[in-house]
């Protein structure tokens, strides 16, 4: 890897990615941690199987919910064909944020993965929210359908929705900028 | 100090060189403001063969990739390789054809043409020049090099000369097959700079099959050329050209000035290995040089991309194991029709020929129909006569009258299709179906998908595109600046 980590960030450059995929692919290990700069990967290999159905079998009960992370929700999309069950989810938000160029402050919500994009829970039924509109840290903004499973994307931050930039029911590329966010003055956080 | 401009080919010649022309234009745009930024003096964006590759198997809309790649690259003059007389085509095309081809070309956003004839005939590419330089678009003749008796240093000087006196912007010596070596091009530079004046930029492209790319460029260097046509480092090497930062180092070894942004070259190379990666591309490889394997090319000259194509037809045959013998049938059938450069068509004329050759026990018994055209003049003036005995034989039964190359010139190509495709199309229509048969044509108007523009990403996104992608991941959490994802399967 390059050597241009100063300690701060570190750019991760497709070189490393392949560096590392290789790595994952052609080793015999079970477990990778790396860590350089702002750069962490952990990551436990194991037998696919073994590894759902346990995951299933001991959360059963959030098969049913309605999806919370969308990074999620792609694997389970990609899994539940393999090993023929339901996939439950991790409260972890995975939303990425990035900041908006010529304005510092506000959050570019993006689709982590291609799907449809929808702004209502269902047909005929109000949007999630408008722009303009106030938001909670978490709270579902939109979906992004996958292989007809229902991704949700939930807003990272408290805050108001300044901009809604993607279609109603379109396709949304991996990486699209869905929404821009103001989030709201942080204040007892530190 | 003495300053050497590169000319990218990433997009080109790399990319035609390994890939077959398949790399799809959604893999060039997220690019293509790094290549215009990084200094190069100018970026080949295309030719005939990834023009016909983008109809026929990408289903995507050349002129509409053109477009694109202006959009995204303002700033840095692009070029494009013409086919001579052939153009984007099989078919010698006529003086209007060409012209509306170069037209059309510019209004796309390109700023230079790049020409060549496989039989160096510079009456085949004189029209291009006229074009050219009526429309203020740049003109590179590139004369096309080949290992003979008749293809000496004089020859190309010669060559040189005459591309001079039709008032080119440079003078370009382009090797196919990497067959120049260090030693030749010690004699063959100087003698061409000697035609052409100090004042007359000369380029070179040469190529590494035979192992030899990057030491021709060195010796070049030394030598003076003012120009070197480079690729990024998954497209270079191989059956490809060069890599820009190796020529970069050699380049400033030698005290040479090279305009080039390091940084942006990094990143051009890394996302051409992520192209490489994800589509599950080769990367070029350097191949050592090795004097028996040079020798034994050297006698048929059929390029890399022909070879494929001779093999597996003759593995169709059942005769896979007689690749040895038609390769050497090949030399002797170069030698016997007058030494054309073997690129296209005169490569698939010779290779054919000694197919038939070869499995039909007698020599000549059978000749495709381009090598009586060839040998009645069709394609110009040839580099050596035929051998007579030959010659009888391509002619055996044929009209013997010898053709006017120049004879299709004049023909009203273009009022004829216009006629035929009547009033609502475009130019760019017309060239397509002028170049393409109506099937092609319709099956590529049928499968023809829109450009993807927004398909840009980021390594840590595609990082875990691509563990999402293994089915052996139990667990992984990433972390990057705001970005965290953990998943559990």
């Amino acid at each position: 890897m390059d050597a241009m980590n100063k300690g701060l960030t570190y750019e991760l450059t497709y070189k490393d990615v392949i560096d590392i995929m290789k790595i994952i692919d052609e080793s015999i290990c079970q477990e990778l941690h790396l860590e350089i700069g702002d750069f962490k990967l952990d990551l436990v290999k194991g037998h696919p199987g073994v590894g759902r159905a346990a995951n299933s079998s001991g959360k059963a009960g959030a098969a049913g919910e309605k999806v919370r992370n969308a990074a999620d929700q792609t694997v389970a999309a990609q899994r539940v064909g393999i090993a023929g069950e339901k996939k439950e989810t991790l409260p972890e938000a995975a939303v990425t944020q990035r900041n908006v160029s010529g304005d510092a402050s506000s959050i570019e919500i993006i689709t982590p993965l291609e799907g449809v994009f929808y702004r209502a829970p269902g047909p005929g039924a109000p949007p999630f929210v408008e722009a303009g509109g106030p938001v909670e840290a978490g709270d579902q903004v939109a979906i992004v359908e996958v292989m007809k499973l229902m991704n949700s994307i939930k807003a990272p931050r408290k805050g108001m929705i300044r901009e809604i930039l993607a279609q109603n029911e379109t396709v949304v590329k991996m990486g699209q900028v869905l929404m821009i966010l103001d989030p709201a003055p942080v204040t007892a956080e530190k | 100090m003495k300053e050497l401009q590169i000319n990218e080919e990433t997009l080109r010649d790399g990319q035609q060189s390994l890939w077959a022309n398949r790399m799809k234009t959604e893999s060039m745009l997220p690019i293509c403001s790094s290549l215009d930024q990084a200094g190069f003096s100018s970026i080949n964006v295309m030719s005939g063969s990834a023009f016909e590759a983008c109809v026929l198997y990408l289903h995507e809309d050349p002129w509409e990739r053109l477009r694109l790649l202006r959009k995204f690259m303002p700033k840095t003059d692009l070029q494009i390789l013409i086919r001579g007389r052939s153009a984007f085509g099989w078919r010698r095309f006529s003086d209007d054809a060409i012209e509306l081809l170069i037209q059309c070309l510019q209004k796309c956003g390109i700023q230079g043409i790049v020409v060549f004839d496989g039989l160096n005939d510079l009456n085949n590419i004189r029209w291009h020049v006229q074009v050219s330089k009526k429309l203020g678009l740049q003109i590179h003749p590139a004369l096309v090099f080949a290992e003979s008796p008749v293809h000496t240093d004089a020859y190309y000087a010669q060559k040189a000369g005459e591309c001079v006196a039709l008032g080119t912007d440079s003078v370009n010596l382009a090797d196919a097959s990497g067959l120049l070596t260090p030693e030749r091009i010690r004699t063959l530079i100087p003698t061409i700079r000697q035609a052409i004046g100090e004042n007359v930029k000369f380029g070179l492209v040469s190529h590494c099959g035979t192992g030899l790319g990057s030491e021709c460029y060195l010796e070049a260097m030394r030598q003076g050329v003012d120009n070197l046509s480079t690729a990024s480092l998954a497209l270079s090497q191989g059956n490809s050209i060069p890599s820009t930062v190796e020529v970069l180092a050699q380049a400033r070894q030698m005290g040479l000035k090279v305009e080039l942004d390091d940084l942006l070259l990094r990143k051009i190379d890394d996302h051409f290995l992520w192209v490489a990666y994800s589509e599950k591309k080769p990367v070029g490889q350097r191949v050592p040089f090795d004097r028996n394997r040079y020798t034994k090319y050297a006698a048929h000259q059929i390029p890399g991309g022909m070879m494929s194509h001779l093999a597996s037809q003759l593995k169709n045959l059942g005769l896979e194991h007689r690749l040895p013998e038609v390769l050497e049938e090949a030399g002797r059938v170069r030698q016997e029709i007058g030494y054309p450069v073997m690129v296209t068509p005169f490569s698939q004329i010779v290779g054919v020929q000694a197919v038939f050759n070869v499995i039909q026990k007698e020599r000549y018994r059978t000749t495709p129909s381009d090598l009586s055209l060839y040998a009645r003049g069709y394609y110009g003036e040839m580099a050596a006569p035929i051998d007579p005995n030959v010659l009888d034989r391509i002619l055996e039964g044929a009209d013997l009258k010898p053709i006017d190359a120049s004879e299709v010139f004049s023909e009203p190509l273009v009022k004829k299709a216009r006629k035929e495709l009547g009033p609502t199309h475009s130019d760019e229509e017309l060239l397509l179906a002028l170049f393409f048969s109506k099937p092609t044509l319709e099956k590529f108007f049928q499968n023809k998908k829109p450009i993807d523009v927004a398909a840009t990403k980021t390594p840590v996104m595609a990082l875990i595109q691509e563990l999402l992608k293994r089915p052996n991941i139990r667990k992984v959490s990433i972390q990057k600046g705001p970005l965290k994802l953990k998943q559990v399967f």
